[in-house]
């Protein structure tokens, strides 16, 4: 089963972050609560932990791309 | 509140001592006030080529910094005076208030009519005088900001004036703005005003803490082999192109580069210095390697 990362939002106000780094490569597994990647907004970066277990597919942006809060940003299997 | 001195003003082992206490500092109230010498501390994410000039930078003896939170490149000196606090997280995103206001509250008890405003920065007379940034990790943030006290402005300004033209990049790009200090409010030389904001901040209860023999040399540790190296400063950048046009030696020459992590990966040159291009393709952004191959032109690639 597939399912996806998004671009979380923050704060209510948030319209769009930064991905700045990818914390797991696809093909690698993570837990549940572990930090997969990091977000910067409003000189903030924020590491965003799983919600749940599963291993990284395919990522949609590159670092330092500027996403809308709620789009997609990778596949995750599970 | 916790406190923690670190008297050092050694740019790479000050980032790195702030790092030890928000990932290994049980206490969860702390408060860390700090001094570099002159550095320029670029946001974790940015491009450093590009916001400050690597040669300029070099020339003033002027160390190049990357810190572990988000926003643009500050000037530092030991004129102004870095304060950090370290709590547990009560929002997902920017938490700026909780952190500002007191640190503004201070300020005003020691006679500087200071102002918490915009996002995140304190001002005097509508002259920022204070920015500052988070991170926000394991249940944690770390919130630090700058105060300029009696900053060298001239440099100030010189070092860390924004993006330089050169550069096509990704990442954060800083914005510069009007800045003050603020030492004529409050008269008092730059180590008491330290120990006076501390005072203020911390307050009767605040509790001196020290890290422990094995705390220190983790410190020291993480100084020399992430802060202080060149992969961690420059070799996380972003990709990014580079084109310049200038006079050398009575010619019109334009040079452009295209460079991934720091490292360049394609070059053109002027027909004159082609022979340079294979030599600049894998080669990383060095001065002391920019030197051995292009001789005194190497300040241009920067």
């Amino acid at each position: 089963m597939k399912n996806e990362l998004t671009m979380p939002r923050l704060r209510p106000e948030m319209e769009k972050g930064v991905l700045c780094a990818w914390l797991k490569e696809p093909g690698q597994a993570f837990k549940k609560g572990e930090p997969i990647f990091e977000v910067e907004t409003e000189k903030v970066v924020s590491q965003i932990e799983a919600e749940q277990d599963g291993v990284m597919g395919r990522q949609l942006f590159e670092e330092g791309d500027e996403v809308a809060a709620g789009a997609p940003v990778a596949e995750i299997e599970e | 509140m916790y406190y923690y001195v670190n008297q050092s003003d050694d740019p790479y082992y000050n980032q790195a001592f702030e790092e030890y206490l928000f990932e290994h500092a049980p206490e969860d109230d702390i408060l860390l006030l700090w001094r570099n010498r002159p550095a320029v501390v670029c946001g974790c994410y940015q491009n450093p080529f590009a916001e400050v000039s690597v040669p300029a930078a070099q020339k003033a003896g002027v160390a190049i910094v990357r810190r572990p939170t988000g926003g643009g490149a500050v000037y530092h000196d030991r004129g102004n005076v870095n304060y950090t606090r370290i709590a547990p997280k009560q929002s997902d995103g920017a938490d700026y208030g909780r952190f500002i206001r007191p640190v503004a509250a201070a300020l005003n008890r020691l006679g500087i009519p200071a102002e918490f405003t915009r996002t995140c920065d304190i001002s005097v007379d509508g002259r920022k005088v204070s920015g500052s940034a988070q991170k926000i990790a394991g249940g944690r943030v770390l919130h630090h900001g700058t105060l300029l006290y009696d900053t060298d402005l001239t440099a100030l300004r010189a070092l860390a004036n924004g993006r330089q033209a050169h550069y096509e990049t990704k990442g954060i790009a800083s914005v510069p703005w009007p800045v003050d200090n603020m030492k004529r409010y409050a008269r008092m030389d730059t180590e008491a005003f330290t120990q006076a904001l501390l005072a203020e901040l911390a307050g009767p209860d605040g509790v001196r803490c020290a890290l422990s023999a094995g705390g220190l040399s983790e410190v020291r540790r993480l100084a020399e082999e992430k802060y202080r190296s060149w992969d961690w400063t420059f070799g996380k950048t972003p990709a990014f192109s580079f084109r310049r046009e200038f006079t050398w030696q009575g010619r019109e020459l334009q040079i452009a580069y295209e460079a991934k992590k720091g490292v360049i990966t394609a070059a053109k040159l002027p027909e004159n210095l082609a022979y340079m291009e294979r030599a600049l393709v894998g080669l990383a952004l060095r001065p002391e390697l920019l030197q051995a191959v292009c001789g005194a032109l190497w300040e241009y690639f920067l």
